[in-house]
């Protein structure tokens, strides 16, 4: 054999397995951790016997983190000063991300708007109550009402807001015709909903609350309105743009939705001269005086809450007029349309008499300083409340469904079935959803 | 100490195939054991690693530990002495795997050295040490590896001849 040199030379060569790679690196990952843990003086690694503590409290640990979770991210009482708002709204953020289309983003967004002003709602609620027991203790007469979280109840109020916003934003996007359909007709129910619940609110934190948290609560209730006005009318357009379509089928793909989606953009214009705001503070003038007219009709509002209703927005009318005096125009906007809210607004904030008597003598009358307790009767005023929301959802659908039908004998307007089909269901999961609240309110009394 | 990992790291990619190369000839090519037993030493050469001395060679120093652990685990398996049998079986098994007349020959040849030539032809050929490393890992000078080298394949070459 005179080549056995060369063989040597070619002996085999073997290479470390992948698998055994990643073992070894694995091995000496823990070596390096546990040198690094060495120079502390709580050794983990040295606690072998308590392994089987430490994998109980772990495991302790991962449950009671999920079921907290789980409460964070459904209960209407985790609100924004608590500790668990962001993981509620961390949860939230996660769910975003499964919502990829236009069409799951407009229910995704109105599914937070409706979540915002539940909690809106209750904290609007354990301030009630907190008044009541302060009103009856008392003279028996109202006081004006301060929101104990006046700050964190106008930012959660301002969150629906824009997640409102978002929705009808996300519903311009989509350019399947069907799609949008749907959307609309879930966005029109989503509004009619948030309109109940929040005039609900406005009745409950009353005319004597603070002007930011009346102008808030007002200017919401005025901008859904708008936005419903104008869904209303985008499904009308939509309903038209399907007529024309109908002759030339796919080849408008789009330009329905397009044309519609005009309709659902903003539509207010503000004063851009001082003639045109002069003018519009002659109007708001004329709307105040109409307002107070009407309420004192029939005696069943106290003459105390129609004063201190007029007495806020002359307050208003004078502020903006002496903006316009010197030249500020964008604050004579803000002030007229804060002015313009409250006054289509101004009788959701109003009590008729005696209807708050019977209310406050309902409720126990001592400890309600706090908020934990103030939750105490938050199940009997959600069933009011509730009961309120429904009737007026109910008469509000049915005043859209009235002024829907007048228009579609004039060939203007047509609201399909899916539309009313979806109103009842949206009623529903708000009720399914107020008795979750309800249960969630027990566990904490109990 | 980030710093001390992060190099330890970098040997280990550098090294991790010679020295799992180094266990798999003198383990009967037994790729599982071969595979523990580079573990092990790299595990060992991690726990040492701070007292190091950075101006040496880093691969002397692991072939020590290498060359260490391997006799500590042929003294437990009490096969210390067992060392020609064990590679007489690689030998056959390698044959078995290649179908390599020729490297079989080779093999037999080999074995039939005396350990000391056989070790460092192995390390010469099979790790592909150079005789410097040799050197350094046998604690030698690097003129007498050369002769050691050399005599080894003269008796390599004698043994091939008779054969």
């Amino acid at each position: 054999m005179n080549n056995f040199e060369k063989q040597l030379n070619n002996l085999p060569r073997a290479r470390l397995s992948r698998r055994a790679d990643l073992l070894i690196r694995y091995k000496l990952m823990c070596a390096g951790l546990k040198q690094y843990f060495s120079g502390v003086s709580f050794n983990f690694f040295a606690m072998a016997g308590l392994r089987p503590v430490l994998a109980a409290v772990v495991i302790l640990v991962l449950v009671f983190s999920g079921a907290t979770s789980a409460y964070a991210y459904n209960s209407s009482q985790i609100t924004r000063a608590s500790a668990l708002y962001p993981v509620k709204r961390g949860l939230e953020k996660i769910e975003s991300r499964f919502a990829t289309t236009p069409a799951a983003q407009v229910k995704f967004h109105n599914k937070l708007a409706g979540r915002r002003i539940a909690e809106a709602q209750f904290l609007s609620l354990g301030s009630a109550a907190f008044t009541a027991d302060q009103t009856a203790s008392s003279t028996g007469e109202a006081l004006p009402v301060k929101l104990e979280y006046e700050n964190e109840f106008n930012d959660t109020l301002r969150d629906a807001d824009d997640e409102i916003e978002r929705a009808n934003e996300r519903a311009r996007e989509i350019g399947d015709r069907t799609e949008l359909d749907r959307s609309l007709a879930l966005l029109s129910d989503a509004h009619l909903n948030e309109l109940g619940k929040i005039k609900a609110m406005a009745e409950a934190v009353g005319i004597e609350a603070d002007d930011r948290t009346t102008d808030n609560i007002a200017l919401i209730l005025e901008n859904i309105k708008g936005r419903q006005q104008r869904i209303v009318r985008a499904i009308s357009q939509f309903d038209g743009d399907l007529k024309r379509a109908g002759e030339n089928e796919d080849d408008e793909d789009g330009a329905s939705a397009s044309s519609s989606e005009k309709n659902i953009a903003k539509g207010q214009s503000a004063s851009t001269t001082p003639d045109e705001a002069a003018s519009s503070l002659d109007r708001v003038r004329n709307e105040i005086k109409v307002l107070e007219s009407e309420l004192s009709q029939g005696g069943r509002i106290s003459n105390k809450q129609i004063k201190r209703l007029t007495e806020r927005l002359n307050k208003k009318i004078n502020q903006a007029e002496t903006a316009i005096q010197a030249g500020d125009l964008s604050k004579f906007n803000g002030l007229l349309r804060a002015t313009e809210a409250l006054t289509n607004n101004g009788q959701h904030f109003l009590k008729e008499n005696n209807k708050e008597e019977k209310q406050i003598k309902g409720l126990p009358l001592n400890n309600f300083g706090d908020k934990v307790k103030a939750q105490y009767n938050l199940k009997e005023i959600q069933a009011k409340l509730e009961e309120q929301r429904k009737k007026q959802a109910e008469k509000l659908r049915e005043e859209l469904k009235k002024a829907a039908e007048q228009n579609q004998e004039n060939g203007t307007i047509k609201i399909d079935d899916r539309t009313a089909t979806s109103s009842v269901n949206v009623l529903s999961d708000q009720k399914n959803n107020s008795s979750a609240d309800q249960t969630a309110s027990s566990s904490v009394d109990n | 100490m980030a710093q001390q990992k992060q190099n330890f790291t970098d040997y280990y990619n550098q090294y991790k195939d010679k020295i799992f190369n180094y266990f798999w000839y003198r383990v009967n090519f037994n790729r599982a054991l071969a595979e523990d037993l580079t573990a092990d030493a790299f595990l060992k050469a991690f726990k040492s690693f701070n007292g190091f001395d950075h101006n040496r060679s880093f691969q002397s120093w692991m072939y020590a530990i290498a060359k260490n652990h391997l006799l500590n685990y042929y003294r437990t398996a009490n096969r210390e002495t067992d060392l020609l049998e064990v590679e007489k079986m690689g030998v056959n098994e390698l044959a078995k795997i290649e179908n390599r007349l020729e490297l079989e020959q080779a093999f037999e040849l080999i074995n039939q050295l005396s350990e000391y030539h056989r070790e460092v032809l192995l390390m010469r050929f099979s790790d592909g040490l150079d005789n410097r490393e040799i050197a350094e890992i046998l604690n030698k000078d690097e003129g007498a590896v050369r002769t050691q080298i050399s005599r080894a394949l003269e008796e390599l070459r004698g043994q091939a001849h008779n054969a």
